[in-house]
């Protein structure tokens, strides 16, 4: 990596990082641009309190403070993904002198809620996600598949968590080709419904005729990447994370205080495998720059971050083109903390989902869905933020013109 | 037939929702006020009185004026004649106005002292109030005289009413009104320091990669100097507002990340 230092023709400093001839970064007064090594571009501008980041056109987010709650700040993010805004909360907080964001509910479920999730259910319940025929689920059959049966919510939990990243990294990499995103599922009507049944016999029948196709990914899928290994490590992290939400539903109402340096939770022993939440490149001691996108999992081996803020990590699962299984890199700690956060989203949207579809479909009947107050207030998405990224992608796309005229075509 | 089509369908709405999870709401759930959510984007600044007359207690969030014309008046006064900005114009009070005050001011013997406040100046704020049904916000400043390196400190303050047409904030999202506010105010990032989020930290104070956004990579600042006998809020401009404050009464610990400045009745008695 070689940096050059330029003044551009507006007249802004910046220093530009170059790999193999090609810019890496830029990093101006309130802008930073950074390209993975496939291309992909990732801005960040903080101003006047702001902070916008753009995944990509037409995704990202745009955070500022939001609430102040004994002596805690919490910040909202407010995401704009597929022409949508979703806001979420977090907490600041610091740990060895580094900044962290901890995702904050907004609300919690009844004690009694999360320990129906947590227990193993009364038997088997076979599900149908009616993926099939999805294109998502078409281009990522071979890295994944679904438990056949799920004996507890965590499973199911599981899959569903991992078909929401697989899905996003699917219309991620069409949205990247400057491809239309097509409607979430085209499943055929008649295959998913006919393939459905509540009745354990019927459904196991089904299974056997339609295993493959159905259950195991698309035919002629061989033994899917994400062994259940990997995935009953995952199931066993949403079983914890059950566990601290039905705690912390229990204590909701004590009031919270401090803002001290604390742990954060992507470096609790609980917590090892973890789920990539975004594009991220790896420079592994062993060999070449390779990249993790969107559903690849890899496992926590440091216990601490080093000097660097950075921990050592394992990949364990890996789509093609991707980090081979096997390779060990350093991850910034707040970038594990970052798939922790989306977990939690995930896992969030996961039990809304179970509570929707408690008694219906195979799932056994839920006890109280209903849900109470949570560390904070929901904060209510930023109409600004699609304004905010575009604004974003313009003053990137002059500062990178800039940058190219400045830097003698280097 | 008709009830498994409608199964499926069911499966479309539900993976939809895994994707937009925001879509979850607490029933009944509270919402945070406009008030409260721009309270936690400016950190008031905390004001007290030691022997030489008024002093910063706890720094505030740094701002830098972006219009002139703003007119303050000395720390004592007890009223403050408010400036107005209404699309995108300072209004200042008017002559008559200044005189009727004068006026008043001379009937008890007092001439009163104006102050007009500069584009580039540093001020703190004070307060804010929020008047939803006049659609008005009221920023409340106070000068930073050790950011604009003003001996003997005057403490300058005034009071700047926000006017929007009538029914905006009704509508308007706080981005929308924390933008019209950074066109006379915006956020001091000339230190790099802790400048948002109610004093706790700025996003640019981490580290982050790829997952949640890389740090500015600024160029190392100049060395910065702490002296004993400096006053809370000259530290506070060298070295941006503290981690952490440490309240003992008389004695203040303000925490760095790499360093601790203590203070004894306001001035720095000690550096670790």
């Amino acid at each position: 990596m070689t940096s050059r230092s330029i003044t551009t023709r507006s007249g802004a400093h910046v220093t530009a990082n170059y790999r193999g001839g090609h810019v890496r970064s830029i990093q101006a007064h309130n802008m930073r641009i950074d390209h993975g090594m496939r291309g992909n571009r990732r801005i960040t501008t903080e101003r006047n309190g702001r902070r916008v980041v753009s995944m990509g056109r037409g995704r990202g987010y745009s955070e500022r403070a939001y609430y102040n709650r004994g002596g805690r700040a919490y910040y909202q993010r407010t995401y704009y993904y597929g022409g949508h805004r979703y806001a979420y909360a977090y907490r600041g907080y610091y740990y060895h002198g580094y900044r962290y964001y901890g995702y904050a509910p907004a609300y919690y479920y009844r004690p009694v809620y999360y320990g129906w999730a947590y227990n193993p259910w009364p038997a088997p319940v076979y599900y149908n996600w009616g993926w099939a025929g999805n294109p998502w689920y078409g281009s990522y059959g071979y890295y994944y598949a679904p438990y056949p049966a799920y004996a507890a919510a965590p499973y199911w939990l599981t899959d569903y968590m991992m078909a929401q990243q697989l899905q996003a990294a699917y219309e991620a990499g069409l949205a990247a080709q400057g491809e239309s995103v097509p409607p979430s599922l085209l499943v055929s009507p008649e295959l998913t419904a006919g393939l459905w049944s509540d009745d354990l016999l019927i459904s196991n029948n089904l299974q056997v005729v339609y295993g493959a196709a159905f259950y195991a990914g698309p035919a002629g899928a061989s033994q899917p990447q994400v062994s259940k290994e990997v995935k009953d490590a995952l199931a066993e992290e949403i079983k914890q994370q059950i566990a601290a939400d039905k705690t912390a539903a229990a204590n909701s109402n004590q009031a919270v205080s401090g803002s001290g340096d604390e742990t954060p939770p992507a470096l609790s022993p609980n917590f090892r495998y973890f789920v990539v939440a975004s594009d991220l490149d790896l420079s592994p001691d062993s060999g070449q720059e390779c990249q993790l996108t969107q559903g690849d999992v890899i496992y926590r081996a440091g216990d601490q971050p080093d000097a660097d803020n950075n921990v050592d990590v394992i990949v364990k699962s890996s789509k093609k083109d991707d980090c081979a299984v096997g390779t060990k890199a350093a991850v910034g700690a707040n970038d594990l903390q970052e798939m922790y956060n989306q977990f939690r989203v995930s896992l969030e949207a996961g039990m809304k989902s179970l509570a929707e579809n408690s008694g219906k479909n195979g799932i056994p009947t839920a006890p109280d869905t209903s849900t109470t107050a949570g560390e904070v207030p929901a904060p209510t998405p930023d109409s600004t933020v699609d304004s905010d990224l575009q604004q974003q992608q313009k003053d990137a796309d002059q500062l990178e013109s800039e940058v190219k005229q400045g830097d003698g075509g280097q | 037939m008709r009830g498994r089509i409608e199964v499926s369908i069911q499966v479309v709405a539900l993976i939809f929702a895994g994707i937009a999870p925001g879509l979850a709401a607490a029933q009944g759930a509270p919402t945070v006020s406009l008030a409260d959510q721009l309270s936690a984007q400016y950190t008031m600044v905390k004001m007290g009185a030691d022997s030489s007359g008024p002093a910063v207690v706890e720094p505030g969030t740094i701002l830098v004026i972006q219009k002139g014309g703003i007119l303050g008046v000395p720390y004592g006064d007890i009223s403050i004649v408010p400036t107005k900005y209404q699309d995108g114009k300072i209004q200042s009070p008017n002559n008559l106005t200044m005189k009727g005050i004068g006026h008043a001011f001379a009937r008890f013997g007092k001439q009163q002292t104006t102050h007009l406040f500069q584009v580039g100046d540093k001020v703190y704020p004070s307060k804010i109030e929020v008047n939803q049904a006049a659609d008005k916000v009221i920023l409340g400043i106070i000068a930073c005289d050790a950011c604009n390196n003003t001996n003997p400190p005057t403490f300058y303050k005034a009071d700047l009413i926000f006017q929007f047409a009538k029914g905006y904030m009704a509508t308007a999202s706080p981005p929308q009104v924390m933008d019209v506010i950074a066109q006379v105010f915006t956020i001091d990032d000339s230190s790099g320091g802790d400048q948002q989020g109610g004093g706790n930290g700025p996003p640019g104070n981490q580290a982050q990669g790829a997952q949640g956004g890389p740090p500015p990579n600024q160029p190392p600042p100049p060395p910065q100097t702490i002296q004993l006998g400096q006053t809370t809020d000259e530290v506070v401009a060298v070295l941006g507002q503290p981690e952490k404050i440490v309240n003992l009464g008389a004695k203040k610990i303000y925490v760095y990340k790499d360093l601790k400045v203590t203070f004894l009745k306001g001035k720095v008695s000690d550096v670790e």
